[in-house]
């Protein structure tokens, strides 16, 4: 792993990484976030859910109604045990996928809007870089920062699951559908989250911005898979890969291509003020 | 060798012409200031010369690289400071300076060498670990510096330094550059409004007005495009008569000269017509003279002189 990152950057970038990496980590703020994901989606959902599901009465309605919107729910557990079967195999897919995306939005726009806002891009675009790879190796830190929160996620996911499948005898949830969604889907939303908020960095004042209008890619992501909650469709693993192949290559084009657009020139130009609401006075 | 060489190099934003065909030539090793007021283009030269912006006309080439087509290379040759760059304020003064020297392909040794060095001379060392979101403005300026230069570039391009309001911080800022200049013959282009800073280094100028290149050359080579010529000042008694081709200016009475070759002979007609000199000097232009015969003071009409194409 190490050849080949020093294959893949050259001294200089991985200098430029390097500094993206240790301000992520030196900002509070932005560490909070970070460690705040994991831990609310990875960790309190699953516990909630397991405390939830142990609580619930086999004779309440509610757990009927859900079931019959799905299908597939494993026969010859209890009721608890498929209401949190319920949780890891159509709920969870989304919230785990927020991981990636917002982890990924935050660090970008870190890295982006925030060098901007801090007077740091001039100098940084002063460095051998070209602009195109210039915007390449910073979002590739951002890529790293998120996929080790996810990977931090997936582990903290992995156990407090595993908990809640021993604990209730549910079925162990990692099947296919997980592995494809882990291993596969993640580090391409994860790149998809990276190369958007990057872009939308020319129009972004501030992080906090950048945040704001990068945060409108998570509604496509979270229609996915409310379709399944709703039962109208299986996001099974082979829907699973079709719709990596799709974000995989909507990342090619923009990591390739996305990145073309941008000179130093637009780079450097601040984004003009928004006009202030004026206050005026109702009698 | 020709360290900078501009053709028409021009640049546009919608209506407004920022840079209006510039031709310039700088030799190699010297230290030109780029004088000019508010919104003269300095900047925007620098921009354009640096390959960070395109230029819409024309073209130049730094230590014969196209700003264009080689920008990265020519980057990696050239130490650049502005007063809108600003270093990695979560990071202390010495990491920025190893980050950026790395970033230029800088052994670890031999940054550290060049940082301490760099950290000295600018009365950083006893700050070098200390985060820079801490430090003054004139320290922020200072570091600057030191970022542009820990590399060894070969050129250096300076916009708003000096531009501080502390004279110590300014003079350290100025020895630091012209000694740089000296040791390793690179060349600096000094964007600056401040004509005493660029008087006490510069081996040459280039003086902008609204993106138009008004005059470039050395001091001698200005003062001849500005048809200033060495002034005689003479201090006579308050009721001495004199000449008619004097006239009186703050007491002393003045003669435009072409040389101070003509002194001896200007004094021995005045001793002649028995005029009682108490002192004689020649005045000869400075470069704020100079650069008013190009530019329009301050306050002084002036019409919006921008050419629109």
């Amino acid at each position: 792993m190490k050849k080949l990152f020093y294959k893949l950057f050259s001294k200089a970038e991985r200098a430029l990484m390097m500094k993206d990496l240790s301000a992520l980590c030196r900002r509070r703020l932005i560490l909070t976030l970070l460690i705040a994901l994991p831990l609310v989606f990875a960790v309190a959902f699953p516990l909630l859910f397991l405390f939830v599901s142990a609580m619930v009465s086999p004779e309440s309605s509610g757990v009927e109604q859900f079931k019959n919107l799905l299908d597939n729910i494993p026969q010859g557990t209890d009721e608890r045990a498929q209401m949190f079967y319920i949780f890891t195999a159509f709920i969870s897919p989304m919230l785990f996928m927020l991981i990636p995306l917002l982890s990924a939005i935050i660090t970008a726009s870190y890295t982006f809007a925030g060098e901007r806002a801090h007077g740091t891009m001039e100098t940084l675009l002063f460095a051998p870089f070209s602009v195109r790879r210039f915007l390449q190796v910073k979002a590739a830190s951002s890529v790293l920062a998120s996929g080790l929160v996810t990977a931090v996620s997936f582990i903290l996911f992995f156990v407090a699951t595993a908990i809640g499948d021993t604990v209730l005898k549910a079925p162990f949830f990692f099947d296919l559908s997980w592995f494809v969604l882990v291993f596969l889907l993640s580090p391409a939303i994860t790149v998809l989250g990276v190369t958007f908020a990057a872009m939308l960095t020319v129009k972004a004042r501030s992080t906090a911005e950048s945040i704001q209008i990068s945060g409108y890619i998570v509604l496509p992501i979270l229609l996915i898979f409310i379709g399944q909650i709703m039962g109208l469709y299986r996001l099974n693993s082979i829907a699973l890969l079709v719709l990596t192949a799709i974000i995989v290559g909507i990342d090619l084009c923009l990591f390739n291509f996305g990145f073309r657009r941008f000179t130093a020139e637009k780079l450097l130009t601040r984004p003009p003020e928004k006009p202030r609401k004026e206050k005026t006075n109702v009698y | 060798m020709i360290a900078i060489q501009t053709a028409n190099l021009t640049k546009k934003y919608g209506d407004i012409i920022a840079i209006n065909g510039v031709d310039l030539e700088v030799e190699a090793g010297e230290i030109v200031g780029c004088l000019g007021p508010e919104r003269s283009g300095k900047t925007t030269l620098l921009r354009l010369l640096t390959g960070l912006v395109r230029p819409t006309l024309g073209d130049s080439t730094v230590l014969g690289l196209s700003s264009v087509k080689e920008s990265r290379k020519l980057r990696a040759k050239s130490g650049i400071v502005t007063d809108t760059a600003a270093c990695i304020g979560s990071m202390s003064a010495l990491e920025n300076l190893l980050m950026f020297a790395s970033m230029y392909g800088m052994r670890k040794e031999q940054a550290r060498t060049h940082a301490a060095q760099l950290l000295k001379k600018l009365d950083l060392w006893n700050a070098r670990d200390r985060k820079v979101y801490t430090f003054s403005t004139e320290m922020c300026r200072r570091l600057s510096l030191a970022r542009a230069l820990v590399h060894r570039p070969q050129i250096v391009f300076s916009d708003g330094l000096p531009g501080g309001e502390q004279a110590v911080s300014d003079a350290m800022v100025l020895r630091t550059l012209s000694d740089y200049a000296k040791e390793t013959g690179a060349t600096v282009l000094l964007c600056t409004d401040h004509l005493e800073s660029a008087e006490e280094i510069c081996t040459s100028f280039a003086v902008l007005e609204h993106g138009f290149l008004r005059a470039s050359g050395d001091l001698s080579m200005l003062t001849a495009a500005s048809e200033l010529t060495p002034m005689a000042v003479i201090r006579v008694s308050d009721t001495q008569k004199m000449p008619e081709d004097f006239t009186l200016h703050d007491g002393a009475w003045e003669k435009p000269i072409k040389s101070e070759a003509d002194m001896p002979e200007l004094i021995s007609g005045l001793v002649r017509e028995n005029v009682g000199i108490y002192e004689a000097s020649v005045c000869t232009p400075t470069l704020q003279d100079v650069y008013y015969a190009f530019v329009k003071k301050p306050g002084e009409e002036t019409p919006h002189e921008e050419a629109v194409l």
